[in-house]
């Protein structure tokens, strides 16, 4: 990995951790906190992308103190690897690719995460997510049930709207910072 | 164009809010006409910025009252101010977004509903026609900053408010701004800014306010404070060269802008000359 | 407050990764523990940890652990006990699930037991020894870069967001409005973050190589080239530590066999 790779990764993990702070000035539904990751893995590749998503989690709980959701880690993985894949089959080149292929991520990534969330944590995990489930649960539902539909839908529109962005994003870039990119000419 | 006036009412501010927090502004009152060019000067930390921010209501006063023409500040969004006062932060050219600087100078006016007539204008004032069809971040960050002036003049406000705006230009880039902001004051539009940059004020500003400690300490013409070497040393300035130049021969009429002094040097070179080309005779005489 | 406390106890004077290892511990242990008894020991191992760092590193960690543990708490509370299954127990004038409570007491205990022991490894590792053991301790530079770099850069992109915030706004975006107005504001405040973001990273890599970070090549295992720079002063290690760390992967390995085999049991 180059120095470069390195720096970039780091920029991926801040854009993780800060771009909360714009989601909750628009009080929007959603973390997007893997547009970082996501974005890592179109411009410089897996294993850059895996780097971002771990250092992004580790970091988190060092800030928050919330160690507890480190086991979350694991779906990091998971949405390096399925973005790295995602933007080889050329899903950033248009919107109309985008949202499919956001919302292939939001289903594997609910899957990842709800087992997780019901195994380990019994459906009780960071703020938002914890709410629908209970409110779903309260309903009447089973609590499988009830982390998998609140995980689903988190993940399908967090997902969704974080693939639509890194679109945008990738769109954006000036010819000059495109070109130094090789993995976008794939 | 109209402009707007500006009353700040013994404002006070602090950061955090909470007790024993510093006070940033310690009760400030300050009048503006409409059309008056103010320069807002002090070291850092004296409450420049904070005040600057409190008349677009990005801060609101924990005491006072802020007024833009006959809006109360405080009961408006700062999207709303836009539609009064554009507001160009010191670190303006972090803020592009477009895929071409034009698009990015008619971002603004979009918002408001202005009419794209606007951005032409702007392009052209400061002279950015000719980059107007590239990426913002294919082009330098000081061009950046221009670009980022060009889109809030495109809105067309009635009041100009600005951070530091010659903070890393080059001396032609400042020129290009002082250029389009006394074209703006010319045609009424109230500006105020804040600066560390003398000779940029010396050229733009006709009123001169000094702000140390959240408190306003002096507030005079631009010609009277330039020529004030102690007044500008207390809050950690000093006159910009032209003046130095100016005060150093004695220029008749204290001029400021450098054009000024230029135009006081044409009348001093004259019997200079005739003293040294007297000098230079005798010295070739007595060989 | 989260984060490193000075002092001078065992804990701070032990080498990071036996600190760490021990945290670990807790984690990996906190997932085999079934039993409302079980986890309740682990929490009570957890307590002792954090009383090892000494007063003021049990002020600086158990006031924020209980604090992040608190909501979660609570929500297990209501998620298991008030919405659990039959049969149901009457804790004054509530009716709670019996099963639920008990799986509300290991829950929430396991979240208590890790947020106390990783603040406490937090509060008890200088950020500058654990830098110094993993370049001691052979780690690739990528990795070291990663972990030490990225939270300076982090004050100064919140900076940045909170401005461009400012900034639209000045220029007439509004930060409210329809869930899909404000989806559509996404664009104009996350691109000029990572636009500007980009934009940098050349001068970045620059500097950081005038600086000598880059002194070394593409390639090598594991996030970093093959930098091997030397620990100016790395923290001592010591033969009671590594058994200590030896015994604690042992216990969790022996804690996940039991737990496997007693639930096939």
């Amino acid at each position: 990995m180059t120095l470069r790779d390195l720096v970039l990764i780091r920029l991926g993990v801040a854009v993780n951790l800060v771009i909360g702070q714009i989601v909750a000035a628009l009080l929007l539904p959603v973390y997007l906190d893997s547009v970082g990751t996501i974005l890592v893995a179109a411009l410089v590749g897996p294993r850059a992308a895996i780097a971002a998503g771990l250092v992004s989690q580790v970091l988190n709980a060092v800030i928050s103190g919330n160690f507890s959701w480190l086991p979350f880690g694991l779906v990091q993985v998971v949405i390096a690897l399925y973005a790295t894949a995602a933007a080889r089959l050329g899903a950033f080149r248009s919107y109309a690719t985008a949202v499919p292929a956001g919302l292939g991520m939001g289903l594997v990534a609910a899957s990842c995460s709800a087992p997780i969330s019901y195994f380990l944590f019994g459906g009780v995990t960071a703020g938002g997510v914890t709410v629908v489930t209970t409110v779903v649960r309260a309903l009447g539902a089973p609590l499988g049930v009830a982390v998998a539909s609140a995980s689903y839908a988190t993940d399908l529109l967090d997902k969704t709207i974080a693939f639509v962005l890194v679109t945008l994003l990738l769109r954006s870039l000036p010819r000059t910072l495109a070109t130094r990119f090789p993995a976008l000419a794939r | 164009m109209t402009g707007y006036a500006v009353r700040v009412e013994a404002v006070r501010f602090a950061y955090g809010g909470g007790e024993g927090d510093v006070e940033a502004l310690k009760g400030v009152s300050l009048d503006v006409a409409a059309g008056e060019r103010v320069a807002l000067l002090g070291p850092n930390g004296a409450g420049k910025t904070t005040l600057t921010r409190l008349l677009v209501a990005l801060r609101r006063p924990a005491a006072g009252r802020v007024l833009v023409g006959d809006w109360d500040v405080a009961t408006r969004r700062p999207d709303e101010m836009a539609r009064r006062v554009g507001y160009v932060f010191q670190h303006a050219d972090q803020q592009l977004f477009a895929r071409t600087i034009a698009d990015d100078v008619a971002f603004g006016p979009r918002r408001l509903g202005r009419p794209a007539s606007g951005v032409a204008a702007a392009l052209d004032e400061l002279e950015l026609e000719a980059v107007a069809g590239l990426h913002p971040y294919d082009v330098p960050p000081p061009t950046r900053k221009l670009v980022a002036l060009a889109g809030v003049l495109a809105m067309e406000p009635g009041l100009l408010v600005l951070d530091e705006p010659t903070a890393g230009l080059d001396r032609r880039e400042r020129e290009r701004v002082v250029a389009a902001l006394r074209r703006r004051a010319d045609a009424g539009v109230t500006v105020l800014a804040v600066s560390h940059d003398l000779a940029f004020v010396a050229e733009l500003a006709e009123r001169a306010v000094v702000m140390r400690d959240g408190r306003i300490v002096e507030d005079r013409a631009v010609g009277d404070l330039m020529y004030d070497r102690a007044a500008l040393s207390r809050v950690g300035l000093k006159p910009p060269t032209t003046v130095e130049i100016s005060m150093a021969l004695g220029l008749a009429g204290g001029p400021v802008r450098a054009a000024e002094v230029v135009e006081a040097l044409r009348g001093v070179r004259w019997t200079q000359n005739a003293e040294s080309s007297r000098d230079a005779e005798q010295a070739s005489g007595s060989s | 407050m989260i984060g490193y406390v000075a002092g001078r106890s065992i804990l701070h004077r032990a080498h990071p990764y036996t600190t760490l290892a021990l945290a670990g511990a807790v984690l990996l242990g906190a997932f085999a523990m079934t039993r409302p008894l079980q986890v309740g020991l682990l929490v009570l191992g957890a307590a002792g940890f954090a009383a090892l760092g000494g007063g003021a590193t049990l002020r600086s960690s158990a006031k924020p652990a209980l604090l992040l543990a608190l909501p979660i708490w609570v929500l297990l509370f209501v998620l298991h006990g008030l919405l659990g299954p039959e049969p149901r127990v009457f804790f004054g004038p509530v009716r709670l699930s019996a099963a639920g409570i008990a799986t509300a007491l290991v829950l929430g205990g396991r979240v208590t037991a890790i947020v106390l022991a990783f603040l406490t490894a937090l509060a008890t590792t200088a950020p500058h020894r654990l830098v110094e053991a993993m370049t001691a301790g052979g780690q690739p530079f990528g990795r070291i870069f990663l972990l030490s770099s990225t939270l300076t850069v982090l004050p100064r992109m919140r900076e940045r967001a909170a401005l461009i915030l400012e900034a639209q706004q000045c220029r007439g975006l509004r930060l409210g409005g329809s869930p899909l107005a404000r989806l559509k504001a996404l664009g104009p405040l996350a691109l000029p973050l990572v636009l500007g973001a980009l934009a940098e990273v050349d001068e970045q890599v620059l500097a950081l190589d005038a600086r000598g970070a880059g002194d070394r090549r593409e390639g090598g295992e594991g996030g970093g080239g093959a930098a091997r720079r030397t620990a100016l002063d790395p923290p001592r290690d010591s033969t009671a530590q590594r058994v200590v760390r030896w015994a604690l992967l042992v216990l969790v390995l022996a804690a996940y066999a039991w737990k496997f085999r007693s639930m096939r049991g």
